[in-house]
């Protein structure tokens, strides 16, 4: 039900001009004018027709044309106010609906920024026991403190990608482009990954090949879809795996891959691992945002991302950019 | 030589605790404050060789202390480390434009906090 209380002197909403960038009921208005024209012409035209005069309505037929056109205002009049009220509650529940998106998403954002300050205090707190400030610590002890800081910083990290993904949809997200050199990228993002690779013995390879790979984009969130795609590649992979990193230009494109041995994904779900809080069943880990927040920066850039599977080979996440998006405006 | 005093202007007791603690290991004098207004007060008293100041604060927001701070002839060489929770350009762009010499994102890794500490107090 709409409230009374929520609408204005003249029964329309007064939620709607706030929502709403522009009054739709001006638009609504201009078209069933231009409407009107239509059947005022066939009045017009009838009454040219016949003896180019309003004698007409003293002739034979005239209580009937009256009666016509009585009744034909009367639907035209009636029909336009069914309609505005259709589209008066269509607004008001898209508004409603609008606005109620916006308060969860406020609540959400500022749940996790306020989990934040506990969350340091234990990782700071775990990081003082740990390095014995408190005392010395057993290596058993030292493994139940790293174990807990493993899980402090996984939570940290969905806390943060639930506030990327958050800012990216709210369309709040600041971006810089410049000239950035993916190689540059990609080295920088290989290297902290080095230490879990060498951790679960897989071995990381790169191919960079051609010159100029060098994209119009926002360096920090290039830089981010690469840690993602690799993040995801060590985590699946399994020891003594192989991963391996491609990237080159492809017709006024950056083309970069990102292949691994992971189990292969099944052909159904390589469009659904792009959906937020969408993990494959063997996963343990990880915010199930990566992909999802991969994905909406990599449209950002108006490029496209996908992933293609081969069973008994693992998995292949390819990244097409284009190099200089001012050309393409 | 004494020790290096640093002043945490931050309203989350626990955070305040650890951090404290690691600081004291590391042979810092710590002074706590937990709102905006009383973290300026002592600023001023106290003259610490650092200031690690939260954002959000308060009774006086990190923003205006800092910039009350480092507009005063006598207080603004103090270095300060911004403490928050919030990882936007635009706030950080407004804690540089205060006056705030380092920006720390939390939660952050205590060594980080080490080494940007060390950095500005030379």
């Amino acid at each position: 039900m709409i409230n009374k209380k929520d609408c204005g002197s003249e029964g329309g909403l007064r939620l709607v001009p706030q929502e709403l960038d522009d009054n739709p009921y001006k638009k609504f208005n201009m078209a069933f004018a231009l409407m009107s024209i239509i059947p005022f012409l066939v009045f017009v035209y009838i009454i040219a027709s016949r003896l180019f005069t309003l004698n007409i309505f003293c002739s034979d037929i005239g209580l009937i044309v009256f009666m016509s056109m009585a009744v034909s205002f009367l639907g035209f009049y009636t029909g336009y106010r069914i309609l505005k009220s259709i589209i008066t509650k269509i607004i008001y529940y898209a508004a409603k609906a609008k606005h109620s998106d916006q308060t969860k998403s406020e609540f959400v954002v500022s749940v996790a920024h306020e989990l934040k300050n506990p969350l340091t205090a234990v990782k700071v707190a775990l990081s003082n026991l740990r390095d014995g400030i408190l005392g010395p610590i057993s290596d058993g002890q030292r493994r139940a403190i790293e174990i807990s800081q493993g899980v402090i910083d996984r939570m940290s990290r969905l806390i943060n990608d639930i506030l990327d993904i958050h800012k990216i949809e709210a369309g709040k997200v600041e971006i810089s482009r410049k000239f950035c050199s993916i190689p540059e990228i990609l080295e920088k993002q290989t290297k902290e990954f080095e230490l879990i690779a060498e951790k679960k013995h897989i071995k990381m390879a790169k191919d960079i090949s051609g010159a100029d790979l060098r994209i119009w984009a926002d360096e920090d969130k290039i830089a981010r879809v690469i840690n993602n795609l690799l993040s995801n590649a060590i985590k699946y992979t399994p020891e003594y795996g192989f991963i391996k990193m491609s990237t080159y230009r492809s017709d006024g494109f950056i083309r970069m891959e990102v292949e691994d041995t992971a189990a292969a994904i099944p052909h159904d779900d390589l469009e659904k691992i792009f959906d937020k809080f969408n993990r494959l069943e063997s996963s343990a880990e990880g915010t199930g945002l990566g992909l999802a927040i991969a994905k909406d920066i990599v449209g950002m850039h108006k490029g496209e991302i996908w992933a293609e599977s081969r069973p008994e080979r693992g998995n292949k996440f390819i990244v097409m950019l284009p190099s200089d998006l001012r050309k393409r405006c | 030589m004494g020790k290096k005093k640093i002043l945490i202007i931050e309203d989350e007791r626990d955070l305040v605790d650890a951090v404290t603690l690691r600081l004291e290991a590391n042979g810092y004098e710590v002074i706590a404050s937990y709102d905006g207004e009383d973290g300026l007060g002592k600023a001023r008293k106290e003259k610490p060789d650092l200031i690690i100041l939260d954002l959000m604060l308060p009774k006086m927001d990190g923003y205006k202390v800092c910039g009350l701070l480092k507009l005063n002839e006598k207080y603004k060489k103090i270095p300060i480390i911004m403490f928050t929770a919030r990882a936007q350009e635009s706030d950080i762009k407004l804690g540089q434009e205060v006056g705030a010499d380092a920006y720390i994102i939390k939660p952050f890794d205590s060594q980080v906090l080490l080494d940007k500490i060390k950095e500005l107090i030379k």
